[in-house]
């Protein structure tokens, strides 16, 4: 914001206005990018995906609507909002119309502390990473609105499902977090971001190679694929169990409120992955004087599309987990992991040199998750036999 | 515990190499975009049945001898002969509906014609706008040429003109060495160039027309019953082991009701306004040839017409059809061999080898053999 600001102020026409007017459109500014700029992406990341997904299973995916199906999320749109928007008659129609804009608007906001350049961000607020948490776990609160108003038990199930795993995710996910924050010793995105610059070619600073920064960025990288309902985590809309989980009674503009929702939040916690472990917008380059910034940009863009394809990679790959298996993963790998992992950053910091910082951790790391894999492995069954079995 | 998680990361390799392989291995696309690209149904994939024709579609090969019909399990064909002006047949179908959404795509009728003229589509695009009149298939739609047949299926209609030149071929070698040029009627020049089926190895044994022994019950000719009931009562009422009879009411009929059978010499007068005249009575008045409905069975007909001439003996154990298989209807082609002049006991098609059995018989009783 402020960056715009100046960049106003130097401009040779724009300059002179009144302060006020400046002010307004340096607000506009960030504000349009995140409402139209991250949509977009939004609806290309469906096409996307639906793309990847198909190629994965060897099918050729959306290609009827304009060359290779460019212009498939338009008709999805306008097919969604030409729909009937239907109320179950016993529903909560209050609670009903309200939930699908309460997901929209937390995963929004969550772009407000994205630096997608160097000083290109909305706000700057010194607890960027506090208000993150704070705002995605906002979501759930839609979630649970929609499928509590449904009055339909499948909706209330996945409500409930997706509390417990939000709930539960959030933990090891903050945990997870703090491993930067200790290393950075602030909790302003920008800060974060920064202190990932330098190094060789703007590269080997990243947090991902340090070893607390690797397990930092799985485990984060887990909790925020949870929080946000992607495949193996996306019980409460598993529709093989609970037809559509949340919002099995949403049609019409307020299902795809929902979508968008659960999407941009997917996009918004990859783009805070990025930030905390993938050097943010720091890359080859981006150091320039004048176009380093634009650099920076496409380098924390490309790396953002990165890991949107990590994810739906996932999703093409893993299967849904059982719920308890859920809950297991959570409270018995992840949490005590994210607890070590703090520990060995306290660790890393402190040892000196840190080459031998870099392998006492790796070593301590490697041999806890030997450990708490073989004591959360299910018990080793019998070969079984059969008696009429050649 | 060393294979913890690894499982994960196999499957993504998995899935990776199917995501870069779908863009350079043509195989593993295998979706077929259909409106745009289509595959050829297999030569021996099969939906509806279609009709053949040589040629032009007036050379229908069909003879509308109704087997079908009769063979169809559900009953989706219905067949109407069509006749000239005079009421001649013209062996050739003037109706011939398949409904669609009855038949249940069996291949029966293609098993049991004689003719080689039904044949099973592969034809996979019948969708249409409605169920009822839709779904029906009519003449003009089942009429396809036998260059079609050939497209869809090269061997399976390879064959059968193989077999259909050389039965040609067989004809008219014996029509050659016949001492006698046969006294074909003139129409049956088109049927000579329908072969037909091939002979049956084992004659069936004729069953015995006097299996049925119980009482006789009479149905008066002016009783209230169409054809078509009356046939389906003389079945009835011979299932539960009753024979039936109609009593000789005068026919009332607007045409002489019988032409003595002696009176034509030559089967050519089977062909002519007389003989077809009395083809029309001998179908419309049952009082003269109660046998003449191809849902009674042979015993029953053979009981209809024990106490006949030799002629309507003969003409009970043809299969009532009038399909012209044999080059005449059922009245010309018994009239044919009481007077003589036809040898061939083999002729009838849909009554296979229980009418020749039992045509044999027939005249072993009257000496003739």
């Amino acid at each position: 914001m402020e960056a715009v600001y100046h960049f106003l102020r130097s401009l040779r026409w724009v300059g002179d206005w009144p302060q006020p007017v400046l002010w307004a459109l340096a607000f506009a500014v960030p504000i349009v990018f995140v409402v139209v700029v991250f949509p977009l992406i939004f609806a290309y990341t469906t096409l996307v995906e639906r793309k990847a997904l198909g190629r994965i299973q060897n099918r050729l995916g959306p290609n009827r609507v304009g060359r290779w199906g460019i212009l498939q999320p338009i008709a999805d749109g306008l097919k969604l909002l030409i729909k009937e928007d239907i109320v179950p008659a016993k529903a909560d129609r209050v609670v009903h119309t309200l939930a699908p804009v309460i997901a929209v608007i937390p995963s929004l906001m969550l772009f407000t502390v994205i630096p997608v350049g160097s000083g290109l961000i909305p706000v700057n607020l010194n607890i960027g990473l506090l208000f993150v948490f704070a705002i995605s776990t906002g979501s759930v609160l839609a979630l649970f609105m929609g499928g509590w108003a449904s009055r339909n038990k499948f909706s209330l199930l996945g409500a409930m499902r997706s509390v417990a795993q939000v709930v539960s995710y959030e933990v090891p996910m903050v945990l997870a977090a703090v491993v930067v924050v200790m290393a950075v010793g602030s909790l302003s995105t920008v800060d974060i971001a920064a202190a990932q610059a330098g190094g060789w070619a703007n590269v080997t600073n990243w947090f991902v190679f340090r070893p607390w920064g690797f397990v930092g960025l799985v485990l984060f990288l887990m909790g925020a694929m949870a929080e946000s309902a992607r495949t193996p985590f996306d019980l409460p809309e598993a529709e093989s169990e609970i037809i559509a989980g949340y919002h099995t009674e949403y049609s019409g503009f307020k299902f795809a409120l929902f979508q968008l929702g659960e999407y941009l939040a997917a996009i918004a916690m990859a783009g805070v992955t990025v930030t905390l472990f993938l050097g943010g917008y720091n890359g080859p380059g981006c150091e320039l004087p004048v176009v380093g910034k634009l650099i920076g940009m496409g380098w924390f863009f490309v790396k953002l599309f990165a890991m949107i394809a990590v994810i739906i990679w996932i999703r093409g790959t893993w299967p849904r987990i059982r719920v308890d298996q859920l809950m297991a993963f959570a409270w018995k790998l992840m949490l005590p992991m994210a607890i070590i992992n703090l520990i060995v950053a306290a660790l890393y910091h402190y040892i000196e040199p840190k080459l031998l910082a870099w392998v006492v951790s790796a070593g301590l790391l490697v041999l806890s998750w030997a450990t708490l894999s073989s004591l959360s492995a299910p018990p080793h069954l019998q070969k079984r036999t059969y008696r009429y079995w050649a | 515990m060393g294979a913890f998680g690894t499982g994960l990361f196999k499957g993504m390799a998995v899935t990776a190499r199917n995501f870069i392989g779908s863009y350079f291995d043509r195989e593993r696309l295998v979706t077929v975009q259909y409106p745009e690209e289509r595959i050829q149904p297999p030569e021996n994939s099969r939906t509806f049945p279609f009709l053949v024709y040589d040629g032009t579609p007036e050379n229908m090969r069909c003879v509308a001898c109704k087997i079908c019909e009769t063979e169809c399990p559900p009953q989706c064909i219905y067949i109407v002969m069509d006749r000239d002006e005079k009421g001649k047949p013209l062996q050739r179908p003037k109706v011939f509906d398949i409904d669609i959404s009855v038949c249940m795509q069996c291949q029966i009728c293609v098993e049991v014609c004689p003719f080689d003229a039904i044949k099973m589509d592969n034809d996979y695009e019948k969708s249409q706008y409605g169920r009822f009149e839709e779904l029906v298939e009519h003449l003009p739609d089942l009429l396809k040429s036998n260059e079609y047949y050939h497209r869809i299926k090269p061997t399976e209609a390879a064959a059968v003109d193989a077999r259909l030149k050389a039965e040609a071929e067989k004809k008219a070698k014996k029509a050659a060495t016949t001492a006698k040029p046969a006294p074909k009627p003139a129409t049956t020049s088109q049927a000579a160039a329908k072969p037909p089926a091939p002979p049956a190895a084992q004659p069936k044994p004729a069953p015995a027309a006097s299996a049925v022994t119980a009482g006789k019950i009479v149905i008066p000719e002016d009783a209230p019953f169409s054809a078509e009931q009356r046939a389906w009562l003389a079945g009835f009422l011979s299932s539960i082991g009753v024979t039936t009879s109609v009593a000789s009411v005068p026919s009332t009929a607007p045409a002489p009701a019988t032409v003595p059978a002696a009176a034509e010499q030559a089967p050519v007068a089977a062909e002519t306004e007389t003989a077809a005249a009395t083809a029309e009575t001998t179908a419309a008045t049952p009082s003269d040839a109660p046998w003449h409905d191809p849902g009674l069975s042979m015993a029953q007909r053979m009981e209809l017409a024990k106490d006949r001439p030799l002629a309507d003996k003969l003409m009970a154990a043809m299969a009532q059809t009038d399909c012209h298989a044999c080059g005449y209807d059922c009245r010309g082609y018994a009239d044919a061999i009481a007077a003589g002049t036809e040898k061939d006991l083999t002729l009838c098609l849909p009554g296979e080898s229980e009418t020749a059995a039992m045509l044999e018989k027939i005249l072993k009783e009257a000496g003739r053999l």
